[in-house]
């Protein structure tokens, strides 16, 4: 080795200057440095970067500022309609029979075929019956001189709660509506009668006769004569709301709707109800709507990037680990291990992953494994079909390293196996490492993507980017509420897109016969 | 050559013999299948046997009553001979329903992988030539973005711009409401629209990777010291790029397609089901979720035989296209 | 000292205020270079003297890199006359190559580039200044006046084409008017016959990677001769060649070159090579010339202790030595050389004016002249 001459005859503004025999003269740039420099000229690779980190702080810090839950359900009231009673005006024959007494509908049938011959008199199966023609649409039928039924398009109705009233007293109120009395004797009892089909006792309701029927559709709900009387009312006028407040004070809307086909209204009650706010738009409160569970879909994003992100990770840290191992064993050692090793790498590339994954994913479906122990499942599948793909490359560049001369420089140098190996080739071995790594992360988390919008991945109450967008599979979300799906995919796109910037960046950065 | 060929084969026979076994033993071991689904409900019906007659029973009839490993070798046995067994799920001969809806897949490969080369390899000769200008970049980030796109919401993307905003395609399926009423050339082109959507997606999904691998390449060959021989030669520019240096290029690149022929006939299976297209992807995706074991042992195997087939074909062919190589 | 010489590492703003300088010379070049139609008129020239094919005035080609400017090729002037060898020597780094380069407009652009003096090329009944023609105006010069032989046969040739196609290429380039593809074959055949290879017609329809070096070396001057250029360009053409087949290749060089009397410029390290071949030597160090003259003037009165140095180096066959000479010290990095001579220390012989700025060409003889303060009591006698 030379000496210096260190520059002491030199003019007084070059005292400072060395000699050109010193390398120090010349200052360069470290290795690091240069690989930095290169990177960051990259203004593509920037952008990639600067993505990259907008989307980790969305993540991991947006998580915690939001003032909301990943699974907080949200409610909203809504009046919504709710089928309450159904009215009928009855334009077919009701037959009540006495009781102990049989009218079958064969005998029915004869009837009317009788009442529109006009006969009086008619036989079924030997047996005679007649009939009276009471009112109009009220008969009366005999069989002999017995009253054994009448045939009424009125309906009598129990007031008093909906227990069937007896037929006698049906009968009279009948009868006695027919004949337009207002009051009548029963049983030792006195009834008053009033004109809209009212019978009262001692000033009390207990029956009424109607031809319409009004029957309620909620159960546990009863019908009190008078929402009926009001009911009716509106329906002969023709309205289409009604309101009406009952004993208690409550006052409830209700819409009528009449239905052609079956000759009836249905009559719905608005009810204030509380149910989940599912699918709103986006609002003040939250600013990307919420998804059909009704919970915000802004955190719902902010967890899920935390997940799609977290799971990227794992497995590609997994991958690497195996991968480093087996390719560096592998190349490193060469012979039999070499060819094992390599054959297990065979065996693992031909099988084909998606389908594998996307078997084991409905597989963990039918074992209803909890969501939590199936994440940590899916980040080892993935982690394990990932790893011959680093080995391989490992120990491609293991090969090529190993006989290059500096490797035999160092043997020479006396330099132990395991500083070889980690002091020298393995840093060699890293920069391709890191770029495969940084492009497999990306393809990693659309992988978990696919899979958790197949509903085979990450499954709710986790969020996950892909599990997200998998309400898309019902079209009417996909038409209408495009609030739940595309913040998601642009989500995945872009940090996607970000890593496989980052990693190309990397890559053009690395290779040291780049040209700029 | 031929000697490699045979003892690459005898290789690829010996790994595809532990992959059948890898993946029939994942498939046994699987603690649901068809079969439990179907006694169970068999047993639901009112009247019937019990839920484990039912089991014995069907067990037999499907062969799933032996333990794994017989149970894999008396499917081996079967499957040389060419008999795979019937589909659970389909109930017809596995063989039958994989010619019935293989072609398909094929075709939209094959048209795929058409456009990918006339789109993605002149994209990858231009951003090279051209490294660090404007149009470098765009191509680049063109090219990774399509790696990027998830095919899932790249598609839903497209149905819901075209079919459901703009109405000009049907959402899925591959024929229309009205297919028997049309003329064979209506028929075609019936086929032809409802193919569009999931074509577009398969393709600008695949030019990205095909496009930075040509790039790479160019670069790296643009480089090489025959090329600054050939600029001394005083040759154009252009007859460098074009001749000499995209010549060299496309030797991995061969060799890359090649390999990839053999993955036509396997499906696009994401996008398959996304369509709603019969082919063979959205049948085996099918067959797996449902746990149907004969047609999903067949369509696995399938897959390893296409990848080692690609395999030898894309080393084959480097030996073919590369005067340099020649196997010894 | 000062920190960073310490630590011998850029600074980040170092390295940014260099990026920046960089980007800004380069961009300000390139506009000038990516002009499409010049007239020609803008780069005809006038040769000094009509009797030299090629003429190096005053030559500056920096390369613009991260670490600084480095100033490969320094202002370096000489002449290569008509029909004689030029041989240029130096050690690994001084700058030969680039010189050759920039005679071809062959330096990496946008990093490198010819920022001063001219390089004036003698096309019989007109000349041009290289370093303003423009790409498609070289395409002609290239190949076809201007020729070049490149230092690595093992990968100079494109691995996917024959040789019989490599070479029908540049001949149907230049010279293809009116002729077939089989008169073109016949020249190519005839050509490879010429460099001695035996099997001309066998080697026609080979692919490279089937010849041995000597060989793929053979069939590089056989392109290069292809189109009867005026200056040959040999960059180290021997240099991974063994010793024996170094012999026929430099035999070769010399007959061809008196059949269709062009130029070499003949560049190498190896002294041996110069004194077999070369009429005019240079001598250049960290990209100037520090000494140049006819073979005669160099190899029997070496001026500059450089040159002194390196005949000095040379082992003798027959003589008994101790020890071999080496001359201390190294070649310098090129990034931000000072301003006084290059070799002042590694020189033995130094004296007092060497502490000066960088020493002026010294003509000791019409043919002969060194850049060393040496000599300066000559310089009142002979031109300056």
């Amino acid at each position: 080795m030379s000496e210096h001459k260190d520059d002491l005859k030199a003019t007084p503004e070059q005292e400072e200057q060395l000699s050109l025999n010193d390398d120090r003269r010349v200052k360069v740039l470290s290795p690091g440095a240069m690989v930095a420099k290169r990177f960051f000229r990259n203004r593509v690779a920037v952008t990639g970067l600067v993505i990259l980190a907008f989307m980790f702080i969305f993540s991991f810090v947006g998580g915690l500022i939001s003032p909301y839950e990943q699974n907080q359900l949200f409610y909203r009231d809504d009046l919504q309609s709710k089928q309450f009673a159904g009215v009928a005006e009855n334009t077919e024959y009701r037959y009540v029979v006495k009781e102990g007494e049989q009218f079958d509908p064969v005998s029915q049938a004869q009837f009317l075929l009788a009442t529109i011959q006009g006969q009086e008199k008619f036989s079924v199966k030997d047996v005679n019956y007649s009939w009276v023609q009471e009112d109009d649409h009220f008969y009366s039928i005999y069989q002999g001189k017995k009253l054994i039924a009448y045939a009424a398009y009125d309906i009598v109705s129990n007031s008093k709660g909906n227990e069937e009233l007896p037929f006698d007293l049906q009968y009279s109120i009948l009868k006695a509506a027919a004949a337009d009395l207002s009051t009548f004797e029963f049983n030792g009892q006195t009834y008053e009668l009033d004109e809209a089909g009212a019978v009262m006792q001692n000033g009390e309701e207990v029956a009424y006769a109607s031809r319409f029927i009004v029957r309620p559709l909620m159960s546990d709900v009863f019908l009190t004569r008078e929402f009926k009387e009001n009911l009716i009312e509106s329906i002969e006028k023709g309205e289409k709301e009604f309101t009406f407040t009952d004993s208690e004070g409550l006052t409830a809307e209700y819409t009528m709707s009449y239905s052609a086909a079956d000759k009836s209204w249905s009559v719905n009650q608005e009810v204030a109800t509380r149910k989940f706010d599912s699918y709103s738009f986006p609002n003040a409160q939250h600013w990307l709507g919420t998804d059909r569970n009704g919970m915000d879909m802004l955190t719902r994003l902010m967890y899920g990037g935390r997940v799609s992100l977290y799971i990227g990770f794992i497995v590609v840290l997994m991958s690497a680990v195996l991968g480093v191992i087996m390719g560096g064993l592998s190349g490193y050692f060469g012979g039999w291990v070499d060819m094992l090793i390599m054959r297990i790498v065979d065996i693992f590339y031909c099988i084909p992953s998606m389908p594998i994954i996307i078997i084991l994913g409905a597989a963990m479906d039918n074992m209803r494994l909890d969501p939590q122990i199936r994440m940590i499942y899916l980040m080892l599948i993935l982690g394990i079909l990932g790893w011959p793909g680093i080995a391989r490359l490992v120990r491609g560049q293991i090969l090529t390293l190993r006989e290059q001369e500096f490797m035999t420089a160092t043997e020479a140098c006396g330099i132990c196996v395991r500083r070889r190996i980690f002091r020298h080739l393995v840093p060699n071995v890293i920069p391709q490492l890191i770029v495969n790594c940084t492009m497999s992360l990306g393809s990693t988390i659309i992988m978990e993507a696919t899979l958790s919008f197949l509903g085979l991945g990450v499954k709710f109450p986790f969020a996950s980017w892909g599990n997200i967008i998998n309400d898309v599979n019902d079209i009417y979300v996909l038409t209408n509420y495009w609030f739940v799906w595309i913040p998601a995919g642009m989500c995945l796109l872009l940090t996607v897109l970000a890593f496989n910037l980052v990693g190309d960046g990397l890559r053009d950065a690395f290779d040291p016969k780049m040209k700029r | 050559m031929r000697k490699y060929i045979v003892k690459r084969l005898i290789i690829s026979i010996f790994i595809l013999f532990f992959v059948m076994l890898i993946i029939y033993s994942l498939l046994r071991s699987l603690p649901t299948s068809y079969i439990e689904q179907m006694a169970r409900e068999k047993s639901m019906q009112p009247g019937s046997k019990s839920y484990e007659e039912w089991m014995q029973q069907l067990e037999v009839m499907y062969g799933m009553d032996k333990g794994i490993i017989p149970g894999f070798f008396s499917w081996l046995g079967k499957a040389v001979r060419g008999q795979f067994g019937d589909s659970w799920k389909w109930t017809v001969p596995v063989l039958d329903k994989f010619k019935s809806t293989v072609g398909l897949s094929f075709v939209m490969g094959a048209i795929t992988l058409f456009f990918e080369l006339i789109i993605a390899i002149p994209l990858g000769v231009i951003a090279a030539t051209k490294q660090y200008s404007k149009t470098d970049y765009t191509i680049t980030v063109v090219a990774l973005a399509g790696i990027s796109l998830p095919t899932f919401f790249f598609a839903s993307l497209l149905k819901w711009v075209f079919s459901v905003k703009l109405g000009w395609f049907d959402l899925g399926g591959l024929i229309g409401r009205n297919y028997e009423f049309l003329s064979p050339m209506g028929q075609f082109f019936d086929k032809a629209g409802h193919l569009f959507l999931p074509l577009v997606t398969l393709i600008v999904i695949s030019i990205g990777g095909l496009m930075r691998y040509t790039r790479t390449n160019m670069l790296e060959v643009l480089n090489a010291d025959f090329i600054r021989t050939a600029r001394a030669k005083g040759l154009s520019e252009k007859t460098v790029i074009y001749r000499h240096a995209f010549r060299n290029t496309l030797i991995p690149l061969v060799t890359i397609v090649g390999g990839s022929l053999p993955g036509l006939f396997s499906g696009a299976l994401i996008t398959e089901t996304l369509f709603s297209i019969p082919g063979i992807g959205f049948v085996s995706y099918q067959s797996m979720t449902s746990g149907d074991i004969p047609f999903s042992m067949f369509y696995l195997s399938f897959m390893a035989v296409l990848t080692l087939v690609g395999n030898l074909i894309s080393d084959v062919l480097y030996a073919v296209v590369d005067p340099r190589v020649r196997i010894s | 000292m000062a920190k960073k010489h310490a630590e011998g590492y850029l600074s980040a703003k170092e390295a940014r205020r260099i990026s920046k300088e960089n980007r800004r010379i380069t961009n300000a070049l390139e506009k000038k270079r990516k002009r499409k139609n010049v007239p020609e008129s803008e780069y005809l020239t006038q040769m000094h003297d009509p009797n030299n094919a090629v003429e190096f005035d005053n030559l500056h080609t920096y390369f613009y890199t991260d670490a600084g400017v480095v100033k490969s090729v320094d202002g370096v002037s000489f002449n290569v006359p008509i029909g004689k060898t030029v041989g240029i020597v130096g050690e690994s780094g001084c700058g030969k190559s680039v010189t050759s380069l920039s005679l071809m407009q062959l330096v990496q652009r946008p990093h490198g580039q010819i920022v001063d003096g001219e390089i004036r090329l003698n096309l019989g009944d007109k000349a041009y200044e290289i370093s303003k023609v423009p790409q498609e105006a070289m395409q002609h010069i290239r190949g076809n006046t201007v020729s070049m032989i490149f230092q690595e046969p093992m990968t100079s040739l494109n691995p996917v084409f024959r040789i019989g196609d490599q070479v029908d290429e540049v001949i149907a380039l230049h010279d293809g008017a009116g002729k077939s593809k089989e008169d073109i074959k016949a020249r190519s055949v005839e050509l490879l016959e010429m460099v001695g290879i035996a099997n001309a017609e066998g080697v026609y329809k080979m692919f490279p990677h089937e010849l041995s070096g000597g060989m793929r070396q053979r069939v590089m001057i056989a392109m290069a001769l292809a189109c009867s250029p005026r200056v040959i360009v040999a960059d180290e053409p021997t240099t991974a060649l063994d010793v024996t087949i170094q012999a026929q290749i430099l035999d070769l060089l010399r007959q061809l070159k008196d059949k269709i009397n062009s130029s070499i410029m003949l560049i190498t390290h190896d002294l041996g090579v110069i004194a077999e071949m070369a009429d005019y030597v240079v001598v250049m160090y960290a990209g100037r010339v520090v000494e140049k003259g006819t073979a005669e003037d160099i190899f029997f009165h070496p001026a500059h202790p450089y040159t002194i140095g390196l005949m000095a180096s040379k082992p003798v066959v027959g003589k008994q030595v101790d020890k071999l000479y080496s001359i201390p010290g190294k070649v310098p990095n090129p990034i931000n050389m000072p301003n006084y001579c290059y070799f002042k220390d590694r020189c033995e012989m130094c004296v007092e004016g060497c502490s000066g700025a960088y020493p002026c060409e010294i003509q000791l003889s019409p043919t002969h002249s060194v850049s060393c303060y040496r000599y300066y009591d000559q310089k009142e006698g002979g031109e300056a």
